[in-house]
């Protein structure tokens, strides 16, 4: 026998479950994988359910909290690394490549630091970036503002820390303001997005080749001074030497980093369309729902069940039918 | 077609024809249906070739992938293991440390020397068991993990010799270092037991050579020997008392508790209870009481 079921299912939530890594291709993945990898977990199934609207006023409420948390963290740290660009160009033109540091310090250093947030919010599933792409990206920021120019002042008037602060602070305005409007409005024009992806070509680059002089140039300060070492004898038995640390640091920075950003590169990713990183897109949700259903079907035995997404201009329509297996009342 | 053909014959008609693609290197898989998810179902050798035709005993089409350069998996865990067995003992008995800065005669404590020959005694009874022990279930590994494994026992070993051989080395009481010994011994002869049932359970025929594992911790826990492999290395850290030790013990017991997981996993999913199978029983996976 057969019953045919049309469902129509506007998509389009904003919340999302947990972070998903497809252990094939090791990108962000759709809710989907993560159905199909871990088919017994129960808790995610519930968590997708609830998170879209239809199904509940209280989810769609978390799920506006969620968008509005969002957009104020992107704009905030948008508004810090846009100081951090204009008082640098302010110094450049006033006092010379020597200077920049001392007026972009604080500003510099809010802005980075709290980058650190979005560790935790891939960690709690706030938003879909994996915490092991983000985490060494993070890390090397934070070495560099903390661990070499907050740390050893003799290395703030070099000129590499202009080029340094500069593709810094123009990188991440184009990101922040990338994903501030995608959280507040929904979308991101395109020209944003094109933007993000050419600039990177060139102060990608700069950026590495600034990091990568800094910390070489701090060596022989770093050296001299005992800041952050560990020596024996100790009760643990151990020692860190922040030396050597550095240098390698030095050694793995250009091709872990290459590795890294090359992953992210849009041509390894052509058919994603929209950025990885946050929200679900609606056919997203529609794919989910899906996978949901064939899960369900799976592990129930509930007989065999056809699918099919169409769309049009409005909304996407998930299209059910469904043989009942012999006996089933 | 002669209906006796096994794959491991076809294997070999393939490597007759193109010399460098000798059997333990291809992988021969049915081709996947289009649009369907999910991993393709591979050819096993020992299989017969119409097992496999589904019905259509004319035609079969297989698909070919090539895994590289393989080497035994004995050739890889020697090489892995032979690193740390020989590094270790350099760093005790040779002034290395001179080299790196620190100059003037060693004081060795008798735990350092407990350390040396309980780390060697366990990476020569790895060795051994490689060759005299283990059966393995796929012949071959690509040449490539040679290198990375190589790198982390290398790398690790080197990190831990240099701190437990280091002339200012601080030793634990006498006390804790009886315990941590005296624990890591008993734990490595139940490591050894736990090998030589696995090697027992494991017999050519049937269910893909699995079988529920029993006997021993093995009632409690599906992987105890990597349990007890785990707290040997706990016993060797008590005794020996360095971070690089415990470091080594936690991303060895996170690398272990991963195939660990997956191996439950495949158990309790082969053994369901259906079709005449028994069912997997409710044990802990590796490290009870925690998981």
């Amino acid at each position: 026998m057969r019953h045919l079921k049309h469902i129509n299912l506007l998509g389009g939530s904003s919340a999302s479950p947990k972070p998903h890594e497809c252990k094939r291709t090791g990108h962000p993945s759709f809710p989907p994988e993560l159905l199909l990898c871990k088919p017994s977990d129960l808790t995610s199934l519930l968590q997708f359910l609830l998170a879209t609207p239809p199904l509940g006023t209280m989810a769609g409420f978390l799920s506006a909290l969620r968008r509005i948390y969002l957009s104020l963290y992107n704009w905030t740290v948008f508004v810090g690394w846009f100081q951090v660009l204009y008082f640098a160009v302010k110094a450049l033109r006033e006092g010379g490549p020597t200077t920049v540091y001392d007026s972009v310090e604080r500003p510099l250093q809010l802005a980075q630091t709290a980058a650190v947030m979005e560790i935790l919010h891939g960690l709690v599933g706030l938003v879909r970036s994996p915490v092991s792409a983000t985490l060494p990206q993070i890390g090397s920021r934070l070495f560099l503002t903390w661990g070499i120019l907050w740390s050893y002042p003799e290395t703030r008037t070099h000129v590499l820390v202009s080029s340094l602060v500069i593709s810094w602070s123009i990188t991440e305005i184009i990101r922040y303001s990338f994903f501030g409007m995608k959280e507040a409005l929904g979308f991101a024009p395109s020209w944003l997005l094109w933007l993000r992806y050419s600039t990177f070509l060139i102060l990608y680059p700069t950026g590495i080749t600034s990091e990568v002089g800094l910390i070489y140039i701090a060596l022989p300060y770093i050296k001299a001074s005992e800041k952050y070492c560990i020596r024996m004898p100790n009760k643990w038995n151990f020692s860190f030497d922040y030396y050597y640390a550095s240098i390698l640091a030095l050694a793995i920075y250009v091709p872990g980093m290459l590795s890294m950003k090359l992953v992210e590169m849009p041509w390894r990713s052509p058919k994603l369309k929209y950025d990885s990183e946050h929200m679900i897109s609606q056919r997203d949700a529609i794919v989910a729902c899906r996978g949901v259903l064939r899960h369900l079907f799976n592990s129930f035995e509930l007989g065999n069940l056809d699918t099919n997404i169409s769309s049009n201009k409005m909304y996407h329509v998930l299209s059910i039918s469904w043989s009942r297996p012999l006996g089933f009342p | 077609m002669c209906f006796q053909a096994t794959v491991s014959d076809l294997q070999e008609a393939i490597h007759a024809r193109t010399k460098k693609y000798y059997p333990s290197r291809q992988r021969l898989t049915l081709p996947m249906q289009a649009g369907t998810q999910g991993k393709p179902i591979v050819l096993s050798p020992n299989k017969k070739l119409v097992d496999y035709c589904d019905g259509n005993v004319k035609n079969l089409t297989v698909v070919f992938k090539d895994l590289g350069v393989q080497v035994l998996y004995s050739t890889l865990f020697f090489w892995e293991y032979l690193g740390p067995l020989v590094i270790f003992p350099i760093f005790y008995y040779f002034s290395v440390y001179k080299y790196l800065g620190y100059e003037g005669d060693r004081v060795v404590y008798p735990v350092q020397t407990y350390a040396m020959y309980c780390w060697c005694l366990h990476y020569f009874k790895r060795i051994m068991e490689t060759f005299f022990v283990h059966r393995f279930s796929h012949a071959t590994s690509p040449l490539s993990n040679v290198f990375r494994n190589c790198a982390y026992y290398w790398t690790f070993g080197a990190y831990i010799a240099y701190y437990v051989n280091h002339p200012l080395y601080t030793p634990v009481s006498d006390l804790q270092m009886k315990i941590g010994f005296g624990f890591g011994l008993i734990c490595q002869v139940s490591n050894f037991y736990c090998h030589i049932l696995l090697r027992n359970l494991r017999s050519p025929a049937g269910n893909g050579g699995y079988q529920i594992p029993h006997g021993f911790l093995f009632n409690i826990v599906t992987c105890a020997n990597y349990t007890t492999e785990i707290y040997q290395w706990l016993g060797f850290n008590i005794a020996t008392q360095t971070i690089a030790g415990y470091v080594f013990l936690v991303v060895a017991a996170l690398i272990m508790t991963n195939w660990a997981l997956a191996k439950h996993r495949r158990l309790k999913k082969l053994f369901d209870g259906k079709e005449g199978r028994p069912r997997y029983p409710r044990r802990w996976v590796i490290l009870p009481p925690f998981i």
